[in-house]
């Protein structure tokens, strides 16, 4: 008997003006996702292509090369067509003059178009019978806005496709367990008893085992394949939403508008789908806010003992390996991944804050 | 009732606001040391955000204005520990609530002794034993049991006692206790009141007694302060405002229930018989222990006529509610029931189904029989989704509306949400919600216990013109002796699952022939219900 | 309390065996044996060796051979090491990975508590913005990430800790891994308790604390008692996280632990190490899962009185 008359204050939660921690947490996952999908295109780089001039070459917003790698790169080439280089001149176009002992085979001038650094050369001038070259080598200008990785690829571009793969795996992989989680949990929720009973135990068993062993006894099993990933997570994943709806609609059952709607006749699956399932949509969102950090936790978790994503896509897991692998020499390896990584995770955590604000605060 | 004038309790032009919201605006109270002091009024009209705000206990987003004065002190400004020392001292608070002003974690006898360790500073041997007093003083049987008790193993009556035990731990001077009675069973609140009139005068204490309830306070108070709306209407001594009250407002108070509308009743056709109905739940008793069942209805046979209405009364745990749901074939039952001649006993779900648009039942808790996910317009119209399935969007929505009018509310409320909406209002959308398939029998469960005295006037009123206007039949199920009254052709008295004593309404109320029935009529009584 | 415990006990025992069966049908099942290595074996040294370890049997009497072992306490030899026995190897390798685990619990139970508790009693915003701020970051960075910063600061940097290894136990050696583990942890049981206690200090039993006048502390710790069941709900997954992050750990630390030995048996198909490794953390798992539903029960009466004892 529900005789509680006593006033409750006007609840000003709800008023407080910008909910600004949905609002940032928004912005900056929009920013990240627009970056992701929309930067690759503009970055100038390919994720696979391969400088082999410019192997760990450190982030920076001016454009390669500078003069010292220029430099060297003219000192390896002279080595290499076995002529002397004297070069001279600033800004876009070098002028050089080359001697050999030999006349120099124009054809030879092609290992500068080969070079990362520059374009191809222009004849100026000849003299003393071909043994004396005068060459216009323009410079090819490129910007590591993040460096380049072992292997000379851009990293910015590397760390934008990979950010594409954990966002895809992230929201992909978390969408089934929801749909999974939620059927399985209405379902044991509202049949309750010995039906409820068995559910459960199927979702025990299955949650003894921590995640981790689960993936590396599936890829001892099935050897390395992405789908694996998928798979796995979604294996593991669904069992807390299930928990979550089962307990939700467990205490659901009880209220008086699902004993209203069975007086007026309506059937176990019309009572699921228009009662039960729209109340528990509030913590149904809020676990989504948890889930897909934790999905793309745990993806990345897989592609760091390698058993993930295999190259030469990549995910961000992949890329926090590489520089975790290079942080004596090449720190900007793992900054720049693990930046995106966090900063992402932190934004959904916070997203999952902000709304879970707004909605308690709005009432049941 | 020595009642010195020294006021020792003082309040002045104090205000309450949250934001823009002013909840208390202005209020000038006295209290004489040893006088009772009562203050009433409805949900909303501020009488507990007074108390609580003298003695700042409202949350940070509350701004209390005016003075407070205890005895000399200022209450508003006096510095924490030095209102500490005055709190559960010299003022104590007995809450509405029993089960949420006690720690569900704690010991009842830790809980006491707490209080006077800390603040009569009595050495944990000494603490005990008072607190074993205590619990003696307030009429709690075997309390060197008790003390180890936990609060959810006790009754709602003998958790409220042990707050008492609390309060008067200390010999305050002043007692505060915001509605002590009103989650109470009938007879257990007019014992605690008992209670409290007989320690108030032994401990010589002054004590502000907060209710909705103007009748209950008329036996205890010396005065009372009438409030609505933040602020005070009028006060004076019970016989002032009894006698010669002129706000409208106080005399609705006052007026509780209309009285029965003698009815012109014929004879009329049997439409509802049920036959020995037995509720059994089974109680978890786990892998290894033994099955426990928990009879919630034992055996009750009734009959209902066309158009009549039966009121079932009895107290929390009577079985009242069970037997409602029962009767609609909402829980399993044995036992027969016969709706219009057909056996719906022998009835499968499936074959139910078709049945139950004849069969509505109406909630008690307006707040949650109503989904919060979906508009009142489809919370309305779902009846007409599952029996008249050909009917189209449009013409449900037209439906709804009509059946809003019909409840006396605005068409435009099905666009909303049960958030949006008063209680007396969620109410009348639920009884829209049973009346729009037109059934024939309607069982209310205490479809007016959550509302306030003057919403359900308006609500029992609305039923009975339905009911005119459709030929219903109802059964009317409540813990409250006035509504039972004012509505019901025949009473059926409830009791451990079992009906002590039914008969025609007149003659129950007048003659009771079941000591139990007596028993109730008499706490009725004494509580201002009658 | 014994009627409650016997209870989950018989639950978790087929729950076990289901884990056990799953795992050894699935291992069976994969393409390839533990013998396929890079040098391909002489014919019938391959046949000898398969049925050495009964490889060459059908595969329920492998199981039922396999779960006579069991209970004997036995898990197997190492198809792997061949020279050693999966209890063997376990040996070292457990008491390794349980100390690692427990340092890790506590330090996470102890200075979660304390940090939320911070949280919840700073008057002013600084304070719970601060922990919030601090959870968020301690949970979004991953362990793969923390412990090469670690490793890079305090090893290499600063040169106060070894960057890995075990050296038998040294506690310098402890004090990184340790850390690594405990950190996301830390972050969610202060998250966890400082939600809880918010919570609880709202509730209405407070205000009567209050009411009476009750000093500070008094509330705290009627408030911390209140919010320690969700702190210790999440316990339970506590310590799956902490298996899932040892599993990296030890690798990334070059810690002879279960974890590592787990991830070389899965890369070199070795059934048995592998399977030693799931049964024993899953009864890990179960283990303290029942120990924290016992604390559970303990704590709150009404869950006591509810399940009858």
């Amino acid at each position: 008997m529900d005789k509680s008359r006593s006033e409750a204050p006007p609840s000003f939660a709800a008023v407080s003006p910008r909910n600004w921690p949905l609002q940032v947490s928004l912005s900056i996952l929009a920013a990240i996702a627009l970056l992701c999908l929309l930067g690759p295109l503009v970055s100038g780089h390919s994720y696979d292509q391969v400088y082999r001039d410019y192997v760990l070459v450190r982030p920076s917003l001016s454009a390669h090369p500078d003069a010292a790698e220029v430099d060297s790169a003219i000192a390896s080439i002279a080595r290499r067509i076995r002529v002397q280089i004297t070069a001279s001149g600033e800004g876009e176009t070098m002028r050089m003059i080359l001697h050999a002992e030999k006349p120099i085979d124009p054809r030879t001038l092609r290992t500068f178009e080969r070079s990362d650094l520059f374009l191809p050369a222009r004849i100026a001038a000849t003299g003393d019978e071909g043994r004396e070259l005068a060459i216009d080598v323009p410079l090819q200008r490129t910007v590591f806005l993040f460096g380049t990785d072992a292997n000379g690829r851009d990293l910015f571009t590397r760390v934008l496709i990979a950010g594409r793969i954990s966002l895809a795996v992230g929201l992909l992989a978390s969408f089934v367990a929801l749909t999974i989680g939620v059927t399985y949990g209405a379902i044991a929720g509202y049949a309750g008893g010995r039906v409820d009973a068995l559910m459960m135990r199927a979702v025990e068993i299955v949650y003894a085992l921590p995640f981790i062993f689960f993936v590396i006894v599936l890829v001892m099993v099935f050897g390395r394949h992405f789908v694996l990933i998928f798979a796995a997570i979604g294996a593991v994943e669904w069992l807390d939403m299930a928990r979550i709806v089962r307990g939700q609609t467990l205490s659901i059952k009880q209220r008086d508008f699902v004993a209203a709607a069975e007086a007026l006749g309506a059937t176990p699956g019309a009572i699921l789908w228009r009662h039960v399932i729209p109340n528990t949509s509030g913590p149904i969102i809020a676990y989504l806010t948890v889930l897909v950090p934790r999905v793309i936790l745990l993806e990345s978790f897989v592609s760091f003992l390698g058993l993930g994503v295999q190259e030469p896509l990549t995910s961000w897991g992949v890329l926090v390996a590489d520089g975790a692998r290079n942080i004596q020499g090449s720190i900007h390896l793992l900054i720049f991944p693990a930046l995106f990584l966090g900063v992402t995770l932190a934004a959904l955590q916070t997203l999952g804050d902000g709304f879970q604000r707004a909605r308690g605060a709005g009432g049941r | 009732m020595n009642v010195s004038t020294a006021p020792i309790f003082k309040l002045r032009e104090l205000r309450v606001s949250y934001g823009p919201a002013q909840v208390v605006k202005g209020l000038n109270l006295t209290v004489s040391r040893g006088e009772t002091v009562a203050i009433v009024g409805e949900s909303g009209s501020g009488k507990s955000q007074t108390m609580l705000a003298a003695l700042r206990l409202l949350p940070r987003e509350a701004r209390t204005a005016g003075s407070a004065t205890f005895e000399s002190s200022e209450l508003l400004s006096l510095p924490q520990k030095q209102l500490d020392a005055i709190l559960g001292q010299r003022i104590a608070m007995v809450f509405q609530e029993p089960m949420s002003s006690l720690d569900p974690l704690f010991m009842v006898g830790a809980q006491i002794g707490a209080v006077l360790r800390l603040k009569a500073r009595l050495p944990r041997g000494a603490a005990r034993a008072r607190a074993k007093e205590l619990l003696d003083l307030a009429g709690i049987a075997e309390p060197e049991r008790r003390l180890n008790a936990y609060p959810h193993e006790l009754s709602g009556g003998q958790r409220q006692r042990v707050a008492i035990a609390m309060a008067i731990a200390c010999n305050p001077d002043l007692l505060i206790a915001d509605e002590p009675t009103t989650a109470l069973d009938v007879t257990v609140a007019a014992k605690i009141l008992d209670l409290l009139a007989e320690l108030k005068q032994s401990l010589g204490m002054a004590m502000i007694f907060i209710s909705h309830d103007l009748g209950l306070v008329r036996r205890i108070a010396d005065r009372i302060y009438v409030m609505k709306g933040g602020e005070v209407l009028e006060s004076g001594s019970p016989a002032e405002i009894f006698a010669m009250s002129c706000h409208d407002y106080t005399r609705m108070l006052l007026q509780g229930m209309p009285r029965v509308r003698p009815r012109a009743l014929g004879d009329a056709p049997m439409l509802l018989r049920a036959e020995n109905i037995k509720v059994e739940f089974r109680l978890r008793g786990g892998l290894f222990g033994t099955k426990r069942t928990f009879t919630a209805v034992d055996g009750v046979s009734l009959s209902l006529s066309c158009g009549h209405t039966l009121g079932v009364i009895g107290e929390s745990g009577s079985g009242k509610s069970t037997l409602a749901r029962a009767l609609l074939k909402l829980v399993p039952a044995s036992g027969k029931i016969s709706f219009d001649g057909r056996d719906l006993s022998l009835l499968s779900r499936a074959a139910m189904r078709p049945l139950r648009r004849s069969l509505q039942l109406v909630f008690q808790d307006p707040f949650g029989s109503l989904s919060p996910a979906i508009r009142i317009g489809d919370i309305i119209t779902e009846g007409l989704r599952i029996h008249e399935p050909a009917m189209t969007r449009k013409e449900r929505d037209k439906r709804a509306a009509v059946a809003l009018e019909e409840v006396l509310l605005n068409p435009g409320l099905r666009h909303r949400f049960a958030q949006e909406l008063s209680g007396g209002q969620r109410q009348r959308v639920a009884i829209a919600r049973a009346m729009i398939l037109k059934p024939r029998l309607v069982v209310l469960d205490e479809p007016t216990s959550a509302l306030d005295r003057s919403v359900q006037i308006g609500v029992l009123a609305l039923l009975e013109d339905l009911q005119e206007k459709h030929g219903l039949t109802y059964v009317l199920i409540s813990h409250d002796l006035t509504v039972i009254r004012a509505a019901s052709d025949e009473i059926a008295v409830m009791k451990d699952g079992r009906i002590v004593e039914q008969g025609p309404a007149q003659e129950i109320v007048e003659q009771p022939r079941e000591p139990y029935t007596r028993s109730l009529l008499a706490a009725a009584f004494r509580a201002g219900e009658a | 309390m014994l009627r409650f415990f016997l209870t989950r006990v018989a639950t978790a025992i087929p729950t076990l065996f289901v884990i056990i069966a799953l795992s050894f049908f699935l291992m069976r099942l994969a393409p390839g044996g533990p013998f396929d290595s890079a040098r391909t074996l002489d014919p019938s040294i391959a046949e000898n060796l398969r049925h050495i370890y009964k490889l060459d049997r059908p595969l329920l009497e492998q199981f039922f051979y396999y779960l006579r072992s069991l209970a004997d306490g036995d898990l197997g030899p190492s198809l792997h090491w061949r020279d050693f026995t999966v209890n063997e190897l376990f040996a070292t390798a457990l008491p390794i990975s349980v100390t690692l685990g427990a340092k890790a619990m506590l330090t996470a139970i102890l200075a979660g508590t304390a940090l939320g508790l911070f949280g919840a009693m700073s008057k002013g915003w600084m304070g719970q913005r601060l922990i919030d701020g601090a959870s968020i970051v301690g949970i979004a960075v991953p362990v793969f990430v923390v412990a090469p910063l670690l490793q890079l600061g305090f090893g290499l940097a600063l040169h106060v800790l070894p960057v890995g290894g075990w050296d038998d136990g040294a506690w310098q050696n402890q004090v990184l891994p340790v850390a690594t583990l405990a950190l996301p942890q830390i972050a969610i049981i202060a998250r966890l308790m400082q939600a809880a206690l918010n919570d609880t200090l709202g509730k209405p039993h407070m205000r009567t604390l209050r009411a009476f006048g009750m000093p500070a502390y008094h509330i705290y710790i009627h408030a911390l008692r209140a919010a320690l069941p969700p702190v210790v709900s999440y316990l339970g997954l506590a310590a799956a996280n902490v298996l899932t992050g040892s599993v990296i750990v030890e690798t990334i630390f070059g810690i002879p632990g279960m974890g590592r030995y787990f991830v070389y048996g899965a890369l070199g198909r070795d059934y048995t190490l592998v399977m030693g490794t799931v049964i024993v953390v899953a009864a890990a798992v179960l283990l303290f899962n029942l120990i924290v539903d016992l604390v559970l029960a303990w704590l709150d009466p009404r869950v006591r009185y509810e399940a009858g004892l």
